[in-house]
């Protein structure tokens, strides 16, 4: 042994060299051959695919390495992929995403509808007074009708029912809510529940999940094992419904093995009632600033209405006052009685033709004519003015004569025909109110202006001559026999005597003889002109003058063809 | 406390109701009013140690007309099945009716109440009919909703066996005759 360490190898050691390599050659060489292929392995992509599944799947069995390590990339890649190329994915997740989109729209736009026609249906506030009444009526307080109204809804009780046999497995309920016994509720919605889906045959899934009994709703959430029951007072919005779904979801995925093995007895749920409890929901209706405002608004309206009202009725009945005072002071006009209903009026009078016309009255004293009804009769008013006017509207009277009453006597005055004067007489006996009529004056001053007219009339004549036959002259003979006939009328009412003389005249040429016989021609040439014998009331004369009397005195001699004329004088005598 | 639903069925006018109302209120009507689809009603007592409510299912009675419908069945924890004797028809109704409720149910307990046993004179079921009964292995109690007779130990023992470990057997315990 010492000899072999001198050398560095021992004899022994080259031995047992030599014995190792004899005893184990082969399996050196295979050995040998191992290593080499083992430290030449070919880890290329076709032996690693062959391997990688399982070495993965291997890999996730063990532990949540794999996860760790892969997480970052495969969100980096996630996230690139979904930068270059997003419509790969939006292709792959719309039709998962898709109808649940449209249900999350579906039911926010229900429950907005929901709660828009809740704001409608609410806003009105004359609700607001009626609750008073109600309050009045009840001996409630007005707070508590006010919360029974404006709640919009209030879930009162939960029911946690077990679906399979009906028990009931947790319950809650709001403060001061009178419970029923929740152990029969339970049951007997259950048997609701199989008797109407038996009774209408619907189909499984087609399960009663709404009752409704007067101000209460009973709302059903059907879950794999139980179902949820909400007792709810009001109107529930519709997202309430998915909140109960919500707590049903949950207990059942809390509790799943509880309720696979339920067998009556109720206590091991007891920790879900806290879950309940979060259904118990109320909301009020936050507007009673709203109402507020919009019952005063409508009881100013109803104020401001029922104070014009009270104004223009006082004013009405002002007016009504006032028209039927300027009636009782408007001659002819005799209201025999006025009477009011509400805002109508009835009027019955008598109303003298001649009288002012109540229509216009009334349309003076701005009343509302549709208002007013009234009736007239006719009837003749006595008093002086009517006499008077109605004498004037009967007679019609020329401008020249003017009429007056004498205590109940008409007096006529001023100048009128006589076919006028012979009417009055006889129309103005049959007038009412009138004792007698007096037209005297008229008559003789109708006379004497007929006497003025004809004293003012001259016809006349040629040169020394005495005929009538010119145009002029003939005109003046029909204008005198005119004038004539009417003094003779005149004359024949008033019984008065009346002469007439024709006075012919000549100028100063031509001796006195002459001239005297000319003027009696002339005279007579024109009474035998005029028909004397037609005029019964007048007697006639006709008479020469000869110039050397009058004329010439007060003319120098000048031949004037004026002075060649026949001219009337008139007397008249006894006027009665 | 633990709760069990129990349906009370049987043939029309067997006393279904008139059982329930002396179980539960101890009272009891001549009148009959058919009873239109499920009235529930509950009593609760003690059996053995052990608080128990029985919330009871009084369904309307089978006829021609309305055949028992499982969905009220469902989920019962055991039956009473009701008999008139003084119809034997009711008899072979309720054998009909077991069969469905062991179809829905399966082999929970129950008790069979041959009912109206104050007027056991009239009885139109015969001694042989229940010997058959007893030979088929079911528990029976002769009961009277009127007087009460046999009412209380026919729930007693309905409970017991809902309530017992194993009801596996298709008959409730042992037969209970009187
Ligand atoms: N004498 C007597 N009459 C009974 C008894 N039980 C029930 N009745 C009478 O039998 C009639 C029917 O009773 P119900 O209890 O209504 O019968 P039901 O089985 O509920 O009938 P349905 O609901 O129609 O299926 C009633 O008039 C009861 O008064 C009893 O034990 N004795
Ligand atoms: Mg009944």
């Amino acid at each position: 042994m010492a000899q072999s360490r001198n050398d560095g190898t021992t004899p022994g050691e080259q031995d047992y060299a030599e014995l190792r390599s004899l005893l184990l050659a082969p399996e050196q060489t295979r050995l040998e051959q191992l290593r080499e292929q083992v430290e030449h392995i070919d880890l290329n992509a076709q032996n690693l695919s062959r391997v990688l599944p399982d070495a993965i799947a291997l890999r996730g069995e063990g532990d949540h390495q794999l996860t760790h390590v892969l997480t970052p990339h495969v969100s980096e890649a996630l996230g690139t992929s979904v930068r270059r190329q997003p419509h790969l994915i939006v292709d792959a997740i719309a039709p998962i995403m898709m109808p649940a989109i449209r249900q999350a729209i579906a039911n926010a736009l229900r429950s907005m509808v929901q709660s828009l026609n809740q704001t409608i249906e609410h806003s009105l506030s004359i609700q607001s007074l009626k609750w008073r009444v109600e309050a009045l009526r009840t001996g409630k307080p007005f707070a508590e009708i006010v919360l029974l109204h404006t709640l919009r809804y209030r879930v009162e009780q939960v029911f946690l029912i077990h679906s399979q046999t009906g028990l009931l497995l947790a319950h809650a309920a709001g403060d001061s809510v009178a419970v029923q016994d929740q152990t029969l509720v339970s049951g007997m919605l259950s048997a609701i529940r199989s008797f109407v889906q038996d009774s209408f045959g619907a189909a499984p899934d087609q399960v009663l999940n709404t009752l409704q009994v007067g101000e209460l709703t009973v709302w059903i959430e059907q879950g794999p094992a139980a179902i949820l029951a909400a007792v709810i007072r009001g109107t529930p919005p519709e997202n309430l419904r998915l909140h109960l779904q919500d707590i049903l979801t949950r207990i059942h995925a809390d509790r799943s093995e509880a309720l696979a093995r339920f067998t009556g007895d109720a206590a091991t749920f007891a920790s879900v009632t806290p879950l309940l409890e979060e259904c118990l929901r109320a909301q009020f209706e936050s507007r009673r600033r709203g109402i507020a405002l919009m019952t005063w608004a409508l009881m100013v309206v109803a104020l401001l209405f029922t104070a014009w009202w009270g104004l223009s009725s006082y004013q009405e009945r002002q007016r009504w006052q006032t028209y039927l005072s300027h009636l009782a002071a408007e001659p002819g006009l005799v209201v025999t009685n006025a009477e009011s209903e509400g805002r109508r009026y009835r009027l019955t009078g008598l109303r003298d033709p001649l009288a002012a016309d109540p229509a216009a009255l009334l349309q003076d004293s701005g009343m509302d004519a549709s208002r007013v009804e009234s009736k007239w009769q006719a009837y003749y008013a006595l008093d002086p003015t009517f006499i008077l006017k109605r004498a004037g509207f009967v007679l019609s009277p020329p401008q020249t004569v003017q009429l007056s009453l004498e205590g109940s006597r008409l007096t006529a005055g001023g100048t009128a025909p006589a076919d006028w004067i012979r009417h009055s007489r006889t129309v103005a006996r049959a007038l009412p109110g009138l004792d007698g009529y007096d037209d005297r004056r008229l008559v003789s001053c109708s006379l004497d202006v007929l006497r003025q007219q004809l004293i003012e009339t001259s016809i006349l004549f040629e040169q020394g001559r005495s005929n009538l036959a010119s145009p002029d002259q003939l005109q003046d003979v029909r204008r005198i026999a005119e004038l004539l006939r009417q003094l003779d009328d005149m004359a024949r009412l008033a019984g008065a005597a009346v002469s007439v003389s024709i006075v012919g005249q000549t100028d100063i040429v031509g001796g006195p003889s002459l001239n005297r016989r000319l003027s009696e021609s002339r005279a007579r040439a024109v009474l035998d002109a005029i028909h004397p014998a037609s005029f019964q009331a007048l007697t006639f004369q006709a008479r020469g003058m000869t110039p050397e009397t009058e004329l010439q005195r007060a003319t120098p001699a000048v031949a004037h063809p004026q002075h060649r004329r026949a001219s009337l004088d008139v007397t008249i005598q006894a006027v009665p | 406390m633990i709760e069990k639903k129990i349906c009370m069925l049987g043939a029309f006018a067997v006393g279904k109701t008139s059982l329930v109302r002396r179980f539960v209120s101890s009272c009891f009507s001549e009148q009959y009013h058919t009873t239109i689809g499920v009235t529930v009603d509950k009593r609760s007592t003690t059996i053995d140690g052990t608080p128990l409510t029985m919330v009871l299912w009084d369904l309307y009675g089978e006829d021609e007309f309305q055949k028992l419908r499982a969905s009220y069945l469902r989920g019962s924890s055991g039956y009473l099945l009701v008999l008139d004797g003084m119809r034997r028809a009711t008899l072979d109704i309720a054998l009909h009716i077991q069969e469905r409720a062991t179809d829905t149910l399966g082999p929970v307990p129950f008790v069979v109440l041959i009912n109206k046993h104050d007027r056991r004179a009239e009885w139109d079921i015969t001694e042989q009919d229940l010997a058959q009964l007893t030979q088929r292995g079911w528990s029976f109690v002769m009961s009277s909703a009127k007087t009460g007779q046999g009412v209380e130990d026919a729930f007693a023992t309905l409970a017991r066996a809902m309530l017992a470990p194993a009801h596996s057997s298709p008959t409730a315990g042992n037969t209970h005759g009187s």
